[in-house]
């Protein structure tokens, strides 16, 4: 850490520098006394002056080398003089207590808001991934004119290779594949990664066991059928067993060989994807269904590169540029105009920052307004202490301390007040990198997201340089005012007055700062209550299981003798009150499966639906409100005719006037008949008008035959726990079905809104840690004014005011502060509240439920935190408190 | 030296005992500390003066003094250094041990003389 080393080397010299020069001045006066006194003894004595002065010297003996000893004394006493300080100050904290942890606490908050919030902008967008020579691997993708990140692909990588000398390697790698691994018996699904040959040596990893791919068996589409196994893939399934390498196993039902076994961490590079648990070479991705491998427009490939030694990322973007052309007619089938980007490898794939990329600013901003009210805060309880202290500075000055001798006293009080409260932010932090990044721990399918998640030395180096900055800025003032207060003690008393006005304005600058997170965070958490009640579904005690028998080649005869059998095993659990299923990637989440013509005769098919193919008791289950008619039932089946049941918003498109019951409609050329009419349950995205949607029987197989399915289970506990019994169940009935993307619905429903519910979250705690602040500080300030005045107050009370005026006299001067503050918050947030435009739904950024609220709020946090220390006022005895000196 | 008594430079070690002794009257500043020593052991110990004030810093150092600057009668200003009460204890020990070598030095040289 040389930065760190600099800091440390700068800040000794100053302090070094500013002691030394003043203690010299001090041993030098001191000396020269000294002699002085000599030669007038020799002059009383008869000696002339100059010969007097003569003895003098040399009875003293050799000033330089006194001054050299005095020198070595004084430099041994700065350690001493530091350790006794120290010491000083921690009785001195010790005896306010209350002081003490405000200011730590408050620091504290400030630090780990910053901590948390970097962190996490760190990790999501800068971090580089942590392998070797992590600085020299650039992404490269074409940038469509939307925004879109679009892939080179195999084929431009190989062109790469050959063209571009300013890299040293270029991997080619599909990262984001599920697959269903069946090995020694047992099956089970895993993100795999599809790679290149060069991948590993790029990222500078060894196999554990047996070896990586070689060059060959990536050129030839199809031919080579070996994997490299994760290390857990390998410890889970093959029980870490060496003989794992040269076995078989299925990989979505294709025979490969195990070639070798990757090192333990190595999760591949998805950063803000899953963790790879399997590689094969890109040449398999027939496996994923890919048949255009080795063509040009297959875009089968993200490209990642790494630069040569002394190649700078210039240079790679200037050859790159030139190959613009070729690499556009390998990736499309059309000349394109496509730029290529060649960016630094940092943070999470391009391609998936959008969903992110608005957070980023946001809790920026929200963790820049606690630490300015948290610094607003502890400036205003240090310079309350400072003036508190004003009597025992002045004592010292008067025993003839010097000024720079009390302010470093004072200053290093204060930064053990910084170092605490940096220790302990940065420990409040770790729990709240943890908790937040909970909330990008899985998508909407379960499946998990990874991060390389840690406090690094820069965060921590910031945190620190933060929390002492802050101690040190408002520790410096008190010591300045402290000295001019002892300079001129008759002044004091109203410099003090002047400093609580100072401290009323700083509440009001706090008072308005959480007023505006407060209005933010009450839209976003109606912007989020709306969310999850505008899906007009019940997603409680819902657990979602998703059956893939098409992944092991069922027909679906077959498949539907087995989605029978788990239905009916479902229900039978004990605690399971509905099962219902239906097919669907996202089930209720995507815009639907499929969407088809629809009309009131098959020559009106203006409407195109999203069409569901769902079960019996599926409204039901979900608690879906049935406007009219029925659900479908078991009778619905592929010797029945056919029916449907419309959402509300299609009925009343398609009959404005009329029930839809009975009616016939056209679905997809086959004609239905109307048995229900359902509300509009929300599909993503929600923002939109619900669009036209039918329902469908699973079981009438009107379409095609269904083989995969969604199941969604009602039970009376908690969904999650149980999980593990629904898929024991199941695999008692087949084994060999994978089942995945196990999940609470609820899960899924927050998942699809992780932005709002973060924002929400993450503006509620920090609107009510502010609030605190402004409690806690309006709190302080009142009762400082109110101990100030207490003699004052006593005269009043003893002449005759009764304790309401004496109220409202205290509170006067606190709630002026709390109304020009809410106001001015009030302005701030009707302005800002239009950056949360993009995250509010069902409710408009100047919605006055959430303004009046939050400003209810805070004049009641007011109120309490004024109201205590007038009370106490009005209690003033006026005897006691006219003894008081 | 012209002067007619024998002047001894002060004991190794004793310096600083001497020094928390001339204190423990009063404070008072340096050259006040030299000319009380002189005084007290009749011209005898001529101070190395310069010497005096390593010792005073490390004293103040390791908290035994204090010292704070005022003004002189005559109206100069000077640092005054006063006894701690750390200080005041170190002096009684300094004391005592003292007072246990010299006493056996005593002794020994009474039992060697002729």
């Amino acid at each position: 850490m040389s930065a760190f080393t600099r800091v440390r080397a700068a800040l000794s010299r100053l302090v070094g520098l500013t002691r030394r020069s003043e203690d010299e001045r001090a041993m030098r006066e001191e000396m020269r006394f000294h002699v002085d006194q000599l030669t007038e003894r020799h002059v009383r004595a008869g000696l002339s002056h100059a010969e007097a002065r003569r003895r003098a010297r040399i009875e003293f003996g050799g000033m330089a080398g006194h001054e050299e000893a005095a020198r070595d004394a004084l430099r041994s006493r700065l350690v001493e003089n530091v350790v006794r300080d120290v010491r000083y100050g921690w009785r001195s904290l010790r005896r306010h207590p209350g002081f003490a942890a405000t200011a730590v606490l408050t620091i504290a908050l400030g630090i780990a808001a910053t901590v948390t919030v970097f962190t996490i902008v760190d990790s999501i967008f800068l971090r580089p991934l942590p392998v070797p020579h992590a600085e020299r691997l650039v992404a490269i993708s074409f940038r469509r004119p939307n925004g879109r990140a679009e892939r080179v692909g195999s084929l431009g990588a190989t062109l790469l290779r050959a063209h571009a000398s300013a890299f040293d390697a270029v991997v080619a790698h599909d990262s984001r594949e599920v697959l269903l691994v069946s090995a020694r018996g047992s099956a089970t699904e895993r993100f795999g990664a599809f790679v290149s040959p060069d991948y590993f040596e790029v990222l500078g990893v060894r196999p554990v066991l047996g070896r990586f791919f070689l060059p060959s068996e990536d050129s030839v589409p199809d031919r080579d059928a070996v994997a490299v196994l994760g290390y857990d893939l390998w410890r889970t399934q093959f029980g870490a067993d060496p003989r794992a390498v040269g076995e078989h196993m299925q990989v979505r039902g294709r025979d490969v060989i195990v070639v070798g076994v990757a090192p333990p961490g190595f999760i591949g590079i998805s950063i803000g994807g899953a963790p790879n648990d399997l590689w094969l070479p890109t040449m398999m991705l027939g496996v994923m269904g890919r048949t255009c491998l080795g063509r040009p427009a297959c875009r089968d490939a993200d490209v990642l590169a790494r630069l040569a030694p002394g190649a700078s990322i210039a240079l790679a973007r200037h050859q790159v540029q030139t190959l613009t052309a070729e690499l556009g007619a390998l990736a499309f089938d059309h000349d394109t105009t496509a730029p290529v980007v060649v960016a630094p490898l940092r943070g999470m794939a391009t391609d998936q920052r959008s969903d992110y990329a608005g957070l980023a600013p946001l809790l920026a901003g929200i963790a820049l307004l606690l630490i300015v009210i948290a610094c607003a805060n502890v400036g205003g309880l240090l310079v309350t202490r400072g003036l508190s202290r004003a009597p025992e500075v002045a004592l010292r000055y008067s025993l003839g301390a010097d000024s720079g001798r009390v302010i470093r006293q004072l200053m290093t009080e204060n930064l053990l007040i910084g170092v605490a409260g940096g220790v302990l932010g940065v420990l409040v932090s770790i729990g709240g990198v943890r908790a937040l990044m909970g909330f990008f721990a899985h998508d909407s399918e379960g499946f998990p997201h990874f991060f390389y998640l840690s406090l690094d030395g820069r965060v921590l180096l910031f945190a620190f340089a933060a929390s002492l900055a802050t101690v040190a800025l408002f520790g410096v003032l008190p010591a300045v005012t402290t000295s001019r207060v002892a300079l001129a003690q008759h002044a004091a008393q109203s410099r003090i007055a002047g400093q609580g006005r100072g401290r009323l304005a700083l509440m009001g600058a706090q008072v308005a700062l959480s007023l505006t997170l407060l209005v933010g965070a009450t839209l976003m958490a109606r912007s989020f209550l709306s969310l999850m009640h505008r899906q007009r579904f019940d997603a409680a005690h819902v657990a979602l299981i998703r059956l893939r028998p098409e992944q092991v080649h069922f027909d679906p005869a077959r498949a539907q003798r087995f989605l029978r059998a788990v239905v009916a095993r479902l229900e039978g659990m004990p605690d399971v009150t509905g099962v219902a299923f239906g097919r669907g990637v996202g089930f209720l989440w995507d815009e639907g499966p499929t969407t088809m013509p629809l009309g009131r005769t098959s020559d009106d098919t203006a409407l195109l639906a999203y069409t569901r193919f769902v079960s019996p008791g599926f409204m039901a289950t979900l608690r879906i409100p049935l406007l009219e008619g029925r659900e479908f039932s078991d009778d619905d089946n592929e010797r029945t005719p056919l029916v449907t049941i419309v959402s509300e918003g299609t009925a009343r498109t398609l009959w404005p006037d009329e029930s839809a019951l009975d009616r016939t409609v056209v679905l997809g050329g086959k004609a239905f008949r109307v048995v229900g009419v359902a509300a509009d349950f929300a599909v993503h995205p929600i923002t939109s008008p619900a669009p036209p949607m039918v329902l469908v029987p699973f079981w009438q197989n009107a379409f095609q035959p269904e083989v995969d399915a969604r199941l969604a289970v009602r039970v009376r506990g908690d969904p999650a726990a149980a999980l593990a019994g629904f898929r024991r169940a199941i695999n008692a009935i087949d084994p060999a079905v994978p089942v995945t993307e196990l999940l609470p619905l609820s899960d899924q429903v927050k998942a699809n809104f992780t932005a709002v519910h973060l924002g929400a979250v993450v503006l509620l705690v920090a609107a009510g840690v502010a609030l605190s602040l402004t409690g806690l500080g309006l709190y302080g300030v009142i009762s400082y004014i109110v101990e100030r005045r207490t003699r004052e107050i006593g005269v009043r009370i003893a002449i005759g005011a009764t304790p309401f005026t004496i109220v409202v006299l205290m509170l006067r001067q606190g709630l002026a502060a709390t109304l020009v503050g809410g106001t001015a918050g009030l302005a701030i947030a009707a302005l800002s509240a239009r950056l949360l435009a993009a995250y509010l739904v069902g409710i408009e950024p100047g919605d006055r439920f959430a303004f009046i609220a939050a400003a209810l709020g805070v004049t009641a946090v007011a109120l309490v935190a004024c109201g205590f220390p007038a009370r106490r006022a009005a209690r003033i005895d006026p005897m006691t408190a006219l003894r008081v000196d | 030296m012209a002067d007619a008594v024998q002047k001894d430079d002060v004991l190794q070690g004793t310096l600083d005992m001497l020094v928390l002794k001339t204190l423990s009257l009063e404070p008072m500043h340096g050259w006040g500390i030299t000319e009380r020593l002189q005084q007290w052991s009749r011209d005898v110990f001529q101070l190395n003066q310069g010497s005096l004030y390593p010792a005073l810093y490390r004293l103040e150092g390791q908290g035994f003094v204090r010292s704070e600057w005022k003004t002189t009668e005559h109206n100069r200003r000077a640092r005054y250094y006063a006894l701690t009460a750390a200080g005041r204890k170190r002096l009684a020990e300094e004391q005592r041990t003292w007072q246990r070598a010299s006493d056996a030095v005593n002794l020994i040289l009474a039992v060697v003389a002729p």
